[in-house]
């Protein structure tokens, strides 16, 4: 097959490519050739890729291929196009997380550990992608790699810090992407660009060979054009590691058997207040709307969540400060001109007011985990509005400003600070721009999360709308 | 005009915390450094707007 005749009949979502692979319709060495002829077509306007791992991709698509022809077991995601955000470790690459100050560091030794996982399962991985510089942002909007354009709308953002995996996903570029989360890193550019995401609870999968940035918050996850690829993502994903402290030694979950389980018997709840008063009118109208059609009638509101997202905006201040604090001091003109004057204020907070967010995150964990006594999954939008222009540098909700970089995660902050599971599904409020629900559930049940979203899915609400070929 | 004395507070606070950890930085850069402490300061005092008992231990994410 010609990769540059692609139509819509050729292998898309993971699922179709692992379909059409087993089934024999189209070779690994096919869909490799079609998604870099993809990537080449579309990057230069959208700026997603950073590096574009073509002739890797192409010897693990012949490797896969040749694992069919001698009848070998084929993995999961046999003959699946991914890419990664770029702080995660690729073998003979620098790991850049989006940031000058790395670009001397020698290449990565090994993988990170899921993307071994990934390859594991049959995998093919595409490249690397951009990213707000040490994760610091939700715009994507980095001064030595540029801007990534959202590819709904290019003179937007595409929402950070993994704007870059947002976009490819969205533009159909790969079927799925890697990224992680500390403060809404997964979640914001998954509103933004209108795919489905997941952040796993905190502990969850292995950050072995990623750049750090805020240890006791950073999670990572997959981000997918449907919710079935989502899942096929995750469940290889899994699988606990020693060599992160943070890794819990939990059994594998599988959730994608249970997808289509439907919401029967779920208590599920609208989230209010705090995340009322700061949602624009297209996010307050896909929380209500994503109620209503899972027939949520009931609405609660979580104590204290201004407190709660003025903690995670401290530790994340406080670590990631401490963490570059050294190479501030002797570098300082090597660091993103966007966030350095944060972690140089981050790197000078006092241990007490440290101490306290983390004493606050115990307290307010305890609360959550007491209204998760009456109620088995939360909804709450993920961003406060649709995507922002590019140097945007305010948006206002009613008559309050507020800075955009900083505040797009206004609502993801607050979740991600204790841990929680959460999905986003992708709705699509009159206009053209997505904007996502976070789907929120008690620690470990990624499972209700997921089969959350496929009922939004099922139902014809939420979706990825992503062009095909 | 003059600034009020929590802004001076903080201003005091940023140069003396840069000086003992010998950072040197420009009038601009250290300017917006100032207003970023000043919005942490702001992120303090919500936090101090939801007191929690006194015994509280450090959260410890890793037995969620």
């Amino acid at each position: 097959m010609n990769p540059l005749s692609m139509n819509s009949t050729f292998p898309f979502t993971a699922a179709e490519c692992v379909d059409a692979f087993t089934s024999g319709a189209c070779s690994a060495v096919e869909i490799a050739a079609a998604t870099l002829a993809r990537i080449e077509k579309a990057n230069p306007a959208l700026n997603a890729f950073i590096e574009i791992t073509a002739p890797r991709m192409r010897r693990e698509a012949e490797s896969v291929d040749h694992a069919r022809q001698l009848k070998q077991p084929l993995g999961p995601l046999a003959a699946v196009p991914f890419a990664v955000k770029n702080l995660f470790d690729v073998e003979g690459i620098t790991t850049l997380a989006g940031a000058k100050l790395y670009e001397p560091y020698p290449p990565a030794r090994r993988d990170a550990d899921l993307i071994q996982k990934l390859n594991r399962a049959g995998g093919l991985l595409a490249g690397t992608l951009n990213m707000d510089a040490y994760a610091y942002g939700f715009t994507t909007e980095n001064t030595h790699y540029g801007a990534t354009h959202n590819p709904r709308d290019a003179t937007r953002s595409a929402g950070g810090s993994s704007g870059g995996t947002g976009a490819a996903v969205a533009a159909g570029l790969v079927p799925i992407g890697l990224a992680s989360d500390t403060n809404g890193s997964i979640r914001v550019p998954s509103s933004l660009c209108g795919v489905f995401g997941l952040k796993p609870t905190y502990g969850r999968l292995s950050r072995t060979g990623s750049q750090m940035f805020v240890s006791s918050l950073d999670h990572l996850g997959p981000l997918a054009t449907t919710t079935e690829d989502l899942a096929l993502a995750y469940d290889a994903l899994q699988g606990s590691d020693p060599l992160d402290p943070a890794c819990a030694l939990r059994p594998t979950e599988p959730t994608r058997s249970m997808l289509n389980q439907g919401i029967n018997g779920l208590r599920i709840a609208r989230l209010t207040g705090y995340f009322d008063e700061h949602a624009g009118p297209e996010a307050l109208w896909a929380s209500q709307i994503a109620a209503q059609t899972l027939g949520a009638f009931s609405e609660v509101e979580l104590p204290g969540v201004a407190a709660a997202r003025s903690a995670a905006y401290l530790i994340t201040a406080s670590e990631s400060g401490a963490l570059y604090q050294d190479r501030l001091r002797t570098h300082i003109d090597q660091f993103e001109p966007l966030s350095r004057d944060r972690l140089i204020a981050g790197s000078l907070i006092p241990a007490a007011w440290y101490q306290q967010a983390l004493r606050y995150r115990r307290w307010y964990l305890a609360q959550v985990m007491r209204l998760f006594r009456d109620v088995d999954v939360l909804i709450a939008p993920a961003t406060p509005i649709t995507a922002p222009l590019l140097g945007q540098p305010s948006f206002k909700l009613g008559n309050r400003e507020f800075a955009t970089r900083p505040n797009m995660g206004l609502l993801t902050q607050p979740i991600s600070f204790i841990g929680l599971p959460v999905a986003v599904a992708p709705l699509w409020p009159e206009g053209n721009l997505p904007i996502g629900v976070q789907i929120i559930a008690p620690p470990w049940r990624e499972d209700l999360c997921l089969r959350v979203a496929r009922v939004l899915e099922q139902a014809g609400l939420a979706s990825s709308r992503t062009p095909r070929g | 005009m003059n600034p009020d004395p929590k802004t001076r507070a903080i201003e005091s606070y940023v140069d003396a915390a840069l000086e003992l950890h010998q950072m040197t930085l420009a009038a601009e850069l250290r300017q917006d450094v100032i207003k970023q402490f000043a919005l942490l300061s702001q992120m303090k005092a919500t936090l101090d707007g939801q007191p929690i008992p006194v015994g509280e231990e450090p959260s410890n994410l890793y037995r969620l």
